[in-house]
């Protein structure tokens, strides 16, 4: 009796120590104790080739977005529109270079170890794409709608290298592509009704399943002594800007917007006089039918469509502008960095990074549709300055024909104006009355601002 | 019962989807009598847009209809100048897009001029303008008559 | 006002109202940090000159044989009540009788500033935790092993190379995420995008949180980077210790590695600065009153602390 007393006292004695170590130790126990040499070890792949990946959002049916790969699974899970900017496939086995947009269509221009350098993907009804057809090529069909980004041949003659083929600038209008290489060629492909290609106009020409690509050599358009350093389309007008900083055009004028001095189409490439003949241009800017220019001073120029008071603030100001004049509007803000013209409203950025917009619609200042002719500044809050990173500010802007974008020094694109079909990317389908920004995972380098999508082309963070 | 003429643009034309969702909405809205694809001619497009000669956007107007073929329907439905007239929505399409952004301007159009689609104004102007575009469909017979 | 010493515990706890701003230790959870200091504020009051026990009461009944001679009831008479006695009743101040609650907690492995509201700085206290004011952290992220819960004291479940990360694209990816986490906080402020006012409280910057349920992260740098570590600034509303250790583990993913949160530091939280913070070995009265004082002078620097408008959010200044 008395042994067994002993006995149990002893057992309680033991497991009351036992029980208290290891209820402070035991995690800590087995956490010392895992041998960590037996850990599965992770290794995903750092070594990405591609240095830039492309984010596209807004109206996917068209193809533009060139997200879809077969067309019966896309019918199984309709999506309309694409609210969110989601990743391109194509961009990660391909080295994306440049991107521009049109309506409904999508252009990225490529390296490749196949020479291809051009791609495209969404509407070619005009053979805005090049010649595309499917099937065998005894019965080929013709394809009005391209899904997948797919490779446009530029024409080559003989001892053009891949080299020569690579992309220097391009942008895409309406319904055509004018493409210029390393080698100065420019390629226009499309719709030419007006001119736009830079070619004559043939009357009741059939643009579907047209294979045509015309070529117009850099010593045609500019002389030997100047190359041609950037293209900007308007929706069915293109032009050209060269080194010296003359700007060349062609297609629709029926604005004014080829900035000719008439309101005639041309087919043929011509330089622009008016107030910017003797000046030197360094960049245009047109998403629609009217062009702001500006010199290398920071003085803006302006011809094209004036409805909605975008070029002249004047009572008896008129809505078109054949001839390019120096903005008087512009004049107070500062020195311009920056330009932009969408389709009723224009935008500039001055050398202080402030963004400034007029002209008609959602210009940023909150939510009532307006009409201005006064170039108000948005505040830089709105564009990510804050008490945490005090020193952001906008480095370029950019506009569609309906929405305005600008991206600031850290990366980031704030987009606002008229979400149409989702184009803004900002998750959702209401209309956006303040810069907001796009959820997009690396720094953007360029947009490509469509009639109703976006692309942006970003570097990832690693 | 009204008829009234429905023009489709030429930059929808072009638009594959667009064309697909603006024949099935037509489809489920109207009787259609009549439909086709036609070119724009320079005489035409004056003719067509007589009453517009004097203002500046004209040639702009003219022009951008001959740059490509356009789509021309007839419809039939009870008050169906209106009724179309309202599913277009305004002329001007930047207005259009913030006041009216459900209708067909708003969704397809691109600017002012390319406003996706033309509709007659009243009953004279339809019976105008589809013996312009379908020389070939007898109004004599049809029921605007009873206007 | 001339400082005057006192030697008296009752005029201490009569002014002993406030915020403290006290530097918590990592690895013991608030609620030991926070009966240390009741405990040594209570041993300091009591070693202090205590209140005399209470005298019986003047006109009581007679006990004992009611005569004159009754020297028990003399002494009594003279005598103060002996219940009231500290020997007999026990020390003048217990932990119990101090009311303390924190401003917002900090989880078991997080150091630095914790905020305790005593007696009648609790109406202080709750005040700025209705403010939700920015907390600061200096978050050290270990990478190349990750953990169970992404802290360093529970399993190690994957490990990786980390030779590919450098300083700049951490920066980089914390710049994206800073923006994508001001994006977050216009559909936690509780205004509607597409109003007026939306687009004015945007014109004015940042903004504060509706409630406290959901996490905001204002600001995310990276102010060092020694591989295998990286140290990260962030500045938080409604963060817990779990969510800033998944938020290093996310980033490690990205940044195509895998990491675990190693060290937690809160070095601000509105106003108050690590440097005020008093430190353990400082846990005494005189030291607690003193840091209580200096307290009071930030709050009185900065009035907005306990009352700020209703969703913009003013970065406290470095």
């Amino acid at each position: 009796m008395k042994m067994l007393i002993l006995k149990m006292l002893h057992g309680v004695k033991t497991a009351s120590v036992r029980l208290s170590r290891q209820y402070t130790s035991k995690a800590k126990r087995s956490v010392l104790l895992q041998d960590q040499k037996k850990v599965k070890n992770y290794e995903p792949k750092t070594s990405d080739a591609h240095t830039n990946r492309v984010y596209v959002w807004g109206f996917q049916e068209t193809g533009a977005l060139g997200l879809q790969t077969n067309v019966k699974k896309a019918k199984e899970r309709y999506t309309e529109m694409v609210h969110h900017p989601t990743r391109l496939q194509f961009s990660n086995n391909n080295e994306i270079t440049d991107v521009t947009a049109g309506y409904g269509f999508t252009v990225y221009a490529v390296k490749r170890s196949d020479g291809q350098t051009l791609f495209g993907s969404g509407l070619n009804t005009d053979s805005q794409l090049g010649f595309q057809v499917k099937g065998n090529k005894k019965d080929p069909a013709n394809l009005d709608v391209i899904i997948y980004p797919t490779a446009i041949q530029l024409p080559r003659e003989q001892g053009e290298t891949d080299e020569d083929m690579q992309v220097r600038c391009m942008s895409a209008g309406r319904a055509h592509l004018v493409v210029v290489t390393q080698n100065g060629t420019v390629f226009t492909m499309g719709h030419n009704a007006y001119g736009q290609c830079g070619r004559s106009i043939i009357e009741d020409e059939v643009y579907t399943g047209s294979s045509l690509i015309h070529r117009i050599a850099q010593t045609d358009i500019c002389g030997a002594e100047d190359e041609i350093v950037a293209v900007e389309c308007g929706q069915d007008h293109t032009m050209l800007l060269t080194k010296l900083g003359r700007v060349y055009s062609c297609g629709w004028g029926a604005d004014g917007q080829t900035g000719q001095g008439n309101y005639y189409s041309a087919g043929q490439l011509t330089l622009v006089g008016g107030d910017i003949e003797k000046e030197r241009i360094v960049r245009i800017a047109c998403a629609s039918d009217c062009v702001l220019a500006l010199n290398e001073h920071g003085d803006v120029f302006g011809w094209g469509n004036s409805e909605y008071g975008q070029l002249d603030d004047s009572p008896d100001a008129a809505p078109q502008i054949c001839t390019p004049r120096a903005l008087q509007l512009t004049k107070g803000i500062g020195k311009v960095k920056d330009v932009a013209a969408g389709g009723s409203f224009c935008m500039a950025l001055n050398d202080q990074g402030l963004v400034y917009t007029w002209g008609y619609g959602i210009l940023g200042f909150g939510p009532f549709v307006e009409q201005t002719s006064k170039p108000q500044h948005l505040l830089p809050p709105l564009f990510g300055r804050n008490d945490f990173s005090n020193a952001t500010t906008v480095v370029s802007i950019g506009c569609g024909v309906f929405h305005m974008g600008a991206i600031n020094s850290d990366g980031d694109l704030f987009m606002w104006g008229k979400n149409r079909f989702g184009h803004l990317g900002v998750g959702h389908k209401k209309d956006q009355f303040f810069p907001f920004k796009a959820a997009i995972n690396g720094k953007v380098l360029k947009v490509a601002y469509g009639v109703d999508h976006t692309i942006a082309l970003c570097r990832p963070h690693l | 019962m009204e008829v009234t003429l429905a023009l489709l643009k030429p930059h929808v034309v072009r638009n594959t989807y667009a064309m697909q969702q603006l024949k099935s909405l037509i489809g489920s809205n109207f009787n259609i009598l009549a439909a086709k694809e036609l070119r724009i001619t320079k005489e035409l497009s004056e003719c067509f847009y007589a009453d517009h000669k004097d203002k500046f956007f004209y040639h702009r107007l003219t022009t951008f209809m001959q740059s490509g073929p356009c789509y021309a329907i007839i419809l039939q439905s009870e008050l169906c100048i209106q009724k179309w007239r309202r599913l277009m929505g305004p002329t001007k399409v930047f207005n259009a897009v913030y006041n009216e952004p459900e209708c067909i301007r708003a969704l397809y159009g691109l600017s002012d001029t390319r406003n996706a689609c033309h509709g007659s104004d009243s009953a004279i102007s339809a019976r105008r303008e589809i013996a312009m575009l379908f020389p070939e469909f007898d109004i004599g017979q049809d029921r605007i008559g009873a206007n | 006002m001339a400082l005057t010493k006192v030697y008296d515990a009752a005029t201490v706890f009569k002014h002993l109202n406030g915020i403290i701003n006290v530097y918590k230790p990592a690895g013991i959870k608030v609620k030991h940090v926070r009966n240390a200091i009741l405990s040594n504020i209570c041993k300091g009051l009591n070693e202090l000159e205590q209140r005399e026990p209470r005298r019986l009461p003047k006109s009581r009944l007679l006990l004992g044989t009611g005569t004159a001679a009754d020297t028990v009831l003399h002494k009594i008479a003279k005598d103060t009540d002996l219940s009231d006695h500290i020997l007999a009743a026990g020390p003048r101040y217990m932990p119990d009788d101090i009311r303390c609650a924190a401003v917002a907690s900090l989880g078991r492995h997080t150091s630095g500033v914790l905020l305790l509201g005593l007696n009648n700085g609790l109406k202080q206290s709750s005040l700025i935790q209705r403010n939700r004011p920015v907390r600061v952290y200096h978050v050290t992220a270990r990478m190349g092993t990750a953990t169970e819960n992404h802290l360093p004291d529970s399993h190690v479940t994957v490990r990786a190379n980390n030779r590919h990360v450098t300083a700049e694209r951490i920066s980089g990816l914390a710049s994206s995420m800073q923006a994508s986490h001001q994006r977050k906080m216009y559909e936690l402020c509780g205004v509607d995008l597409q109003t007026q006012a939306a687009y004015e409280l945007a014109c004015k910057g940042l903004l504060r949180p509706a409630d406290n349920s959901q996490p905001v992260v204002y600001g995310i740098k990276l102010i060092h980077f020694e591989r295998p570590h990286f140290t990260l600034e962030l500045h938080t509303i409604n963060e817990s210790e779990q969510y800033m250790a998944a938020l290093v583990h996310d980033m490690a993913i990205e940044l195509r590695t895998v990491a675990h949160c190693s060290q937690l530091r809160c070095i601000r939280h509105a106003h108050f600065d690590v440097t005020d913070s008093l430190l353990r070995h400082g846990w005494h009265l005189p030291g607690i009153v003193r840091n209580m004082r200096q307290q009071r002078d930030v709050l009185e620097a900065h009035p907005q602390l306990l009352e700020q408008q209703r969703v913009d959010l003013h970065a406290a200044p470095q």
